[in-house]
C-alpha cells in the first residue's frame, strides 16, 4: 500500500511507501494523525497549509462486508477544528484494490484554475486540465466524466457550492450506477477542495491489488461469520433493506426527539406523511427501488431511488437524516419536496443536514413560513446561482443567524445538529457537544440506551449514565471510523462473539495478537489526536457547550431541557 | 373498551389478523397493560422496540386506556 501525495501549487505528484508511524491505521485514525501532524492548527482551512486526505478504511478493499468507506479529513472551514467526514459508494474499495492507502493534497492551484486528478487503473495517476468541468453540478459532472474516462471509474467531486466555497459544501461520491448521490457532507470539505482548485478524483474500479493480510483463513472465517451477523440482525437485515433508515422517523418523533420547526417542537404533526412506511409505499405505487444496493461490498442494500408520480428519478437514496432536515425541521410534510432537496443538496454539493439547519433559522427569523418549501427550494438554487441570501444558506446556519440576528441555531461549534433534540435524548446532549467534530451524531450515537420499551437502560431525560453511555460510544465509534465499518453493519460487532471477529480481523490484518484493550486504545488515540488539534486551534471547554435554547426552553411533548451540566460535559473527555 | 393498533416497520408481518396500515381496532379489558396488548397480537416482544400511547412513549406495565391510540415500533440502530 502507498501514499498518493499531490501538491496542487507545484502540481506534482509524489508517491510514497506506507511511513511507519502510521501503520496499522485507516480511516479516521489516519486523517485524523495526518492532519493533527501535518496542518498547522491555526491556519486558514481555505488556506494553501491545509491539506485534504482521503483515506479507506483499514477493512476497506478486504473481503469483509460493508466496508466501503472512505474518510476524507482536514482543517474544517465550518467548525475551524478537526474534521473527518466519510462517504460510502466506490471510491474507498475502489483506491485499495489500486493498492493506495491513503491520498494527501497539499497546496492549491491558481485561483481560477481547476484540475482534476485521475488514478487508471494501472494505478497511475495524473492530475489534468479540469477547465471544462468548472461551474458544473455532480450529476452533469460525472456525466461529463464518465463521457470521457468510461463507465469503470468511481468520481468523488464537489459542485458549485464548494467551488463558491460555501461552508456546508460537500464532497460527493458515485453510487454503484454511477449517480454521485453519496456525500462526505459535514465539516464544509467540499469548500476545502474548493479552495485547492481540485474540481474532481477519478478512480479506476478495474484494480486488482491484493490487500496484504498476514493470515488469510483467520481473516476469512471471521468476516463470513460477520456477514451472517449482519444478515441474521432484524434491524439490518430487515429492516434496512425494506424502509432504509427512514423506519427511524416513526421512533424518534415517537420519543419527541424529531426537531421541528427549527426545533421548537419535539414532534411533527405531518410525521405520518413523510414516514419510512410511507415512503416504501410511495416509492413502490410509483415504481422506484426500496431495496437498493449503494455502496460496494454492501449486503444490506438500505439505499433507495425515489422517483416521480410519473416514475421518473428524483433521488437516491432519500435517507432519515434528510427527510428530517428538509421534512420537519422546516415544517414541510410535501414527500416530493424533501426529495427534491435532497437532490439539489446532492448536484449542487451541499450538506442535507447543515443546510435544513439553515433554512430552518431563516424561516423562525421570519424570512418564510414553516412548511413553505417552494422557499425552500428557491434557497437552496440560490445557493448555486450565488445570492446573497443563497450564499447565506450555503454557508450554514451560523452565518443565517448571524445575519438575521437570530440567537435560536442549533450548532455545536458551527455545525448543525443532526435529526436527534438531545433534551429527550441527553446522551446526544453529551455526543454533540463534546465530539472534537462539532454536532455530530454519528460520533456517539445513544439513541437506542434511552427508548427500549421492554427492558430499557437509561432513561434520555435525566443526566445519570449520559456521559459514560456517551464517552464509551464515541470512543468504540472512532474505532469503527477508523477500520470503515458501516454504521448499518454494525450489528455484526452488536455482541460479544461479533466485536471478537473484528478483534480476529485486525489481528489477521495486523500479524499479531489484538484485544478489546487494543480497541479501545484506538479510539482513544483517535479522539485524543483531534482533542489535541483542536486545543491548539484555540478550543476550550466552553466550546463544547450547547446553545443556549436547549438548557432553557422545555421541548414539548415532554417539556424536558438538557440537564448535563458543564462539570459532566468537560469530564466526559478528561485528557 | 376499543383502542387503535397501528404497527410499524416490518410488525404488521408478524401479526396474527389482517393488518391495514390506518391501524386496527382491538377490544381489551379495561386496565389492560401494553404487554397484555403484545401478547394478545402475537407480535414477539424482542421484535418491539418502542412503544407511544397517544404519542407518548409507554413501557410495558403502562395501562392503556379505552380509545387510545397506540404504537408498537420496530427496535432501531444508528441512522
Amino acid at each position: 500500500m502507498k501514499f498518493l501525495r499531490v501538491n496542487l501549487t507545484e502540481q506534482t505528484i509524489h508517491w510514497q511507501d506506507y511511513p511507519e508511524m502510521y501503520k496499522g491505521l485507516g480511516g479516521r485514525a489516519l486523517t485524523s494523525t495526518l492532519v493533527n501532524n501535518e496542518v498547522p492548527p491555526t491556519t486558514d482551512a481555505l488556506g494553501n497549509e491545509n491539506v485534504l486526505v482521503f483515506a479507506p478504511g483499514y477493512f476497506s478493499g478486504t473481503t469483509l462486508v460493508n466496508t466501503s468507506r472512505l474518510s476524507v479529513g482536514a482543517k474544517s472551514p465550518l467548525t475551524g477544528g478537526i474534521k473527518e467526514s466519510n462517504v460510502g459508494g466506490t471510491v474507498a474499495f475502489s483506491l485499495v484494490r489500486l493498492g493506495i492507502g491513503a491520498i494527501v493534497v497539499e497546496g492549491a492551484v491558481p485561483e481560477g484554475s481547476c484540475l482534476l486528478l485521475n488514478i487508471d487503473k494501472e494505478g497511475s495517476a495524473s492530475l489534468e486540465n479540469a477547465d471544462d468541468l468548472k461551474g458544473l453540478r455532480t450529476y452533469s459532472c460525472v456525466e461529463k466524466i464518465h463521457e470521457q474516462y468510461g463507465e469503470s471509474v468511481s468520481v468523488t467531486c464537489i459542485g458549485p457550492a464548494g467551488e463558491a466555497q460555501l461552508l456546508s459544501a460537500s464532497i460527493q461520491s458515485t453510487d454503484l450506477d454511477g449517480r454521485p448521490c453519496r456525500a462526505a457532507g459535514r465539516g464544509g470539505l467540499g469548500a476545502v477542495m474548493g479552495a485547492k482548485g481540485l474540481k474532481a478524483l477519478i478512480v479506476s474500479t478495474k484494480g486488482k491489488v491484493p490487500v496484504e493480510i498476514s493470515d488469510q483463513e483467520t481473516f476469512k472465517a471471521a468476516a463470513s461469520a460477520y456477514a451472517k451477523d449482519v444478515l441474521a440482525d432484524e434491524f439490518s437485515g430487515e429492516l434496512l433493506p425494506e424502509f432504509g433508515t427512514a423506519v427511524l422517523v416513526e421512533p424518534i418523533n415517537a420519543a419527541g426527539a424529531f426537531p421541528t420547526n427549527n426545533a421548537r417542537l419535539g414532534q411533527f404533526e405531518g410525521v405520518e406523511k413523510i414516514n419510512g412506511e410511507t415512503i416504501a409505499r410511495v416509492i413502490k405505487e410509483r415504481g422506484g427501488k426500496t431495496t437498493h444496493k449503494g455502496c460496494s461490498q454492501c449486503i444490506i442494500n438500505c439505499s433507495n431511488e425515489f422517483v416521480s408520480e410519473s416514475g421518473k428519478y428524483v433521488t437516491s437514496s432519500l435517507e432519515y437524516e434528510t427527510i428530517w432536515a428538509m421534512g420537519g425541521m422546516i415544517g414541510n410534510d410535501d414527500l416530493d419536496a424533501i426529495a427534491t432537496l435532497d437532490f439539489l443538496c446532492d448536484d449542487i454539493g451541499l450538506d442535507t443536514i447543515n443546510t435544513g439547519n439553515a433554512l430552518a433559522v431563516a424561516i423562525d427569523a421570519g424570512y418564510a413560513e414553516f412548511g413553505d418549501s417552494a422557499t425552500a427550494i428557491r434557497l437552496v438554487e440560490e445557493a448555486a446561482s450565488g445570492t446573497e441570501m443563497g450564499k447565506l444558506i450555503g454557508n450554514g446556519p451560523d452565518a443565517v443567524g448571524k445575519h438575521f440576528n437570530h440567537d435560536r441555531v442549533p450548532t455545536v461549534k458551527g455545525q448543525g445538529m443532526a435529526a436527534y433534540d438531545p433534551r429527550p435524548l441527553q446522551g446526544m446532549a453529551v455526543t454533540y457537544a463534546t465530539s472534537p467534530m462539532g454536532a455530530d451524531h454519528t460520533a456517539g450515537w445513544v439513541v437506542n440506551h434511552n427508548l427500549e420499551a421492554f427492558g430499557g437502560t437509561i432513561d434520555g431525560h435525566k443526566a445519570e449514565g449520559q456521559v459514560k453511555i456517551s464517552r464509551d460510544t464515541q470512543i468504540h465509534m472512532a474505532a469503527v471510523d477508523s477500520v470503515g465499518i458501516c454504521d448499518f453493519a454494525q450489528s455484526g460487532l452488536a455482541t460479544e462473539d461479533g466485536i471478537a471477529n473484528v478483534y480476529k480481523m485486525m489481528g489477521a490484518k495486523l500479524g499479531r495478537q489484538y484485544t478489546a484493550d487494543d480497541w479501545t486504545e484506538l479510539g482513544i488515540h483517535v479522539i485524543r489526536t483531534e482533542i489535541d488539534f483542536n486545543r491548539r486551534a484555540g478550543f476550550t471547554s466552553k466550546d463544547d457547550r450547547l446553545p443556549a435554547l436547549f438548557y432553557n426552553e422545555p421541548l414539548p411533548p415532554y417539556n424536558v431541557v438538557v440537564k448535563v451540566t458543564d462539570e459532566e460535559m468537560d469530564s466526559t473527555f478528561d485528557y | 373498551m376499543k383502542i387503535c393498533l397501528k404497527l410499524y416497520g416490518t410488525l404488521p408481518n408478524y401479526y396474527q389478523g389482517p393488518y391495514q396500515s390506518t391501524g386496527i381496532a382491538i377490544i381489551l379489558d379495561h386496565g389492560a397493560t401494553v404487554e397484555k396488548l403484545a401478547d394478545i397480537t402475537g407480535i414477539p416482544k424482542k421484535r418491539i422496540g418502542l412503544v407511544s400511547i397517544n404519542n407518548r412513549i409507554a413501557k410495558s406495565f403502562d395501562i392503556i386506556p379505552d380509545g387510545a391510540e397506540v404504537k408498537f415500533m420496530p427496535l432501531i440502530a444508528s441512522g
